[in-house]
C-alpha cells in the first residue's frame, strides 16, 4: 500500500485525473506540458499543419476545469483569466470557448474541427482523441 | 470641433470596415467590453479636481473587437470613453487598431508583427491599465503608471514584435516596439500647465522588454527599456522657448503567484532630459527614481484584498526636493519633488461580469500630481492628503 501511494505521488500522470482531447482532425498524437501551456494560455493559435486551434474550457467556476487548470496546466485559474482578459482586451489575442457543461464540452470538440479540452480520466469514449502529455 | 467629427468619423469608418470584412470573409469575430462608474475624492489635491467633494470623473468605457481573417492575420480595435478629471484629458479615444500578422509558427515558438495603433505590452499592466477588472486596483501605482502620462504610456502608432517560446526553460515572452503617440494640445496642458500655449509632439519612442516565467515555477521576471524624444514648439510671443526633451526608462519587475497570494513589484529608473523650455540655453539632466510593491489576497474566487507602498522621487540625488524647491526660488514647495504612498482596497465580484471596488491612498508629496511644469499650487496645500475611490464595473 506504501509503494503505491509513493508510486502514485512521483508519477504525474498518476496525479492527473483529468485527460487532454482533440478532435480526431488534430494531426498529433502527444504534447509536450510546456506546449500544451502554451496551447491554453491562447499563446500557440496553430497546429503544425497551420489548421487553427479552437481552444475549449468549462467555466471558471467548474470543478473540473479547475482540477484540470492545476493539475495539467500547473496555473491557478485566476491565473488563466488574467491572461486571457490581457490578450483579448489588448486586441493580441482571442479568448477560449466557453462550454456551458461537459454535454456541451463533448459535443462541441466532437464537432469542432482543430478543437481541444478536457475531460475525466475515466470518461468513457465520446469520439475524440486523447493526447499523451509529456513532462 | 473640425477635429472632434473627423475623428469620429475615422472611428466609425474604422469599425465600419472591420464589420464588413467579418462578414464578407465569413471570419472569426470576437467582441468584447466594459463599463465601469466611480465616486472620487482627493481632497487638498488637484488630482482628480479642484474641488473639495466627491466627484463621478471615474468613468471608463470600451468596445473591441478581433477578427481574424485568417490563421495567421487578424485585425483588432477598441475604441474607449474616459473621464477622470485632472487625470488625463477626458473623451473619446480610439485605443488601438493593428493588423496582427502571425509570421512564425510552431509548438515552442511563435512571433506576431502588429502595425497600427497598438498597445503597450511592456509594463506589467500597461496594455490594460483602462481596463477596471484587470488591474490590482483603481488608481494605479503611480510611480510607473503616472496618471497625466497615460495617453502617451499607454500606447503607439508604429510597428511592434512579439516572440515567445514555450520550452523546458519555462515561458519567454520578448517585445519590441516602435512608434509615436500622437498628442493633443490638452494633453500638453494637462501634464504641462494651462500657460503652455506651445505643442509638445512626441518624435518616437522605442521599446524592448522581455519575461520569463521559469518552469514550474510561481515566480515570473521582466525587465523593459524605454528611449524616447519629445520636442516642443513654442508660438511666436510664447514665454516657453523651443525645446527637446529626451525621457529614457529601464525598468524591472517581479509576479509571484500562489493559490490565495499574489506579489508584484516594478522598478524604474527615469532619465528626464531637457534642452531649451524654461529658456533657450537651459539645459537639464535628472534621474528619477521610483518603484511600487503590491500585495492582493484573493479570500474568495469573489473576495479579493490589496495593499500597495509606492515610491517615486524626481531626482534620485534630490530626494525631499530641496534643491527643486531651492531652484524654484522657493515658491515650489519641496513636496512636489516627491510622492510616497500607502493603498489598500477591496473589491468584490457579485458575478463574474459584475465587480464593486473600494480603496484608500494615503499620500505624501505631489510629484505625481499634473500639471508639472507649472504645478498647481493654489490647490495643491498640503503634503499629505488622501485619495478615496469606489467603481462599479460590468463586462460583456
Amino acid at each position: 500500500m506504501k509503494s503505491w501511494l509513493l508510486l502514485c505521488l512521483l508519477t504525474p500522470c498518476w496525479l492527473s485525473a483529468t485527460s487532454v482531447v482533440v478532435n480526431t482532425s488534430v494531426p498529433l498524437d502527444a504534447l509536450t506540458q510546456p506546449q500544451l501551456r502554451g496551447i491554453f494560455t491562447m499563446r500557440q493559435t496553430q497546429w503544425p499543419d497551420g489548421s487553427p486551434i479552437t481552444v475549449v474550457i468549462l467555466p471558471a467556476s467548474n470543478e473540473l476545469h479547475q482540477r484540470f487548470s492545476r493539475e495539467q496546466l500547473r496555473l491557478f485559474p485566476y491565473q488563466l483569466n488574467n491572461i486571457w482578459d490581457k490578450l483579448s482586451f489588448s486586441g493580441i489575442g482571442n479568448r477560449p470557448v466557453v462550454a456551458e457543461d461537459f454535454d456541451a464540452m463533448l459535443r462541441i470538440l466532437s464537432n469542432t474541427p482543430g478543437s481541444i479540452g478536457y475531460i475525466e480520466q475515466q470518461s468513457p469514449d465520446a469520439g475524440l482523441k486523447e493526447l499523451r502529455i509529456d513532462y | 470641433m473640425t477635429t472632434k467629427y473627423a475623428f469620429a468619423t475615422a472611428v466609425a469608418s474604422c469599425m465600419s470596415i472591420l464589420l464588413q470584412l467579418s462578414w464578407a470573409q465569413d471570419a472569426n469575430v470576437e467582441w468584447n467590453g466594459f463599463v465601469a462608474q466611480g465616486l472620487i475624492n482627493a481632497k487638498h489635491s488637484s488630482f482628480v479636481n479642484n474641488d473639495e467633494g466627491w466627484s463621478a470623473e471615474l468613468t471608463e468605457l470600451g468596445l473591441n473587437s478581433r477578427i481574424s481573417l485568417s490563421p495567421s492575420f487578424s485585425l483588432a480595435g477598441q475604441v474607449v470613453y474616459l473621464n477622470g478629471g485632472n487625470r488625463y484629458p477626458p473623451g473619446m479615444r480610439l485605443d488601438y487598431l493593428f493588423a496582427d500578422w502571425n509570421l512564425y509558427n510552431s509548438l515552442d515558438w511563435q512571433a506576431n508583427i502588429y502595425i497600427g495603433r497598438f498597445k503597450n505590452q511592456h509594463w506589467l499592466y500597461s496594455s490594460t491599465r483602462d481596463v477596471p477588472f484587470t488591474r490590482p486596483s483603481i488608481v494605479l501605482p503611480q510611480s510607473v503608471y503616472f496618471d497625466a502620462f497615460r495617453d502617451i504610456a499607454v500606447g503607439s502608432d508604429g510597428i511592434a514584435m512579439q516572440a515567445r517560446h514555450n520550452g523546458d526553460v519555462g515561458d519567454v515572452t520578448f517585445n519590441w516596439s516602435w512608434g509615436s503617440a500622437p498628442i493633443s494640445d490638452q494633453q500638453t496642458r494637462t501634464l504641462l500647465g494651462a500657460a503652455v500655449r506651445g505643442s509638445v509632439k512626441q518624435d518616437f519612442v522605442h521599446q524592448a522588454s522581455v519575461y520569463w516565467q521559469p518552469a514550474m515555477s510561481r515566480l515570473t521576471f521582466g525587465v523593459s527599456l524605454l528611449d524616447s524624444n519629445f520636442s516642443y514648439t513654442a508660438l511666436v510671443d510664447d514665454i516657453f522657448a523651443p525645446a527637446d526633451f529626451t525621457v529614457q526608462r529601464v525598468m524591472a519587475n517581479v509576479r509571484y503567484q500562489l493559490e490565495k497570494w499574489e506579489f508584484s513589484t516594478e522598478l524604474q529608473q527615469e532619465r528626464l532630459l531637457i534642452d531649451g523650455f524654461f529658456a533657450p540655453q537651459f539645459h537639464q539632466d535628472q534621474m528619477g527614481q521610483g518603484a511600487y510593491l503590491l500585495a492582493q489576497y484573493r479570500h474568495t474566487s469573489q473576495l479579493k484584498w490589496f495593499m500597495a507602498l509606492d515610491y517615486m522621487v524626481l531626482n534620485k540625488d534630490d530626494r525631499r526636493g530641496t534643491l527643486f524647491s531651492q531652484n524654484s526660488g522657493g515658491t515650489v514647495p519641496a513636496y512636489f519633488a516627491y510622492q510616497y504612498s500607502v493603498g489598500t482596497g477591496l473589491s468584490y465580484d457579485f458575478t463574474p461580469t459584475l465587480q464593486l471596488s473600494a480603496e484608500i491612498h494615503w499620500m505624501e508629496g505631489t510629484g505625481r500630481v499634473a500639471p508639472v511644469v507649472i504645478p498647481n499650487l493654489a490647490v495643491n496645500t498640503r503634503e499629505y492628503w488622501q485619495l478615496y475611490a469606489v467603481q462599479l464595473m460590468y463586462r460583456f
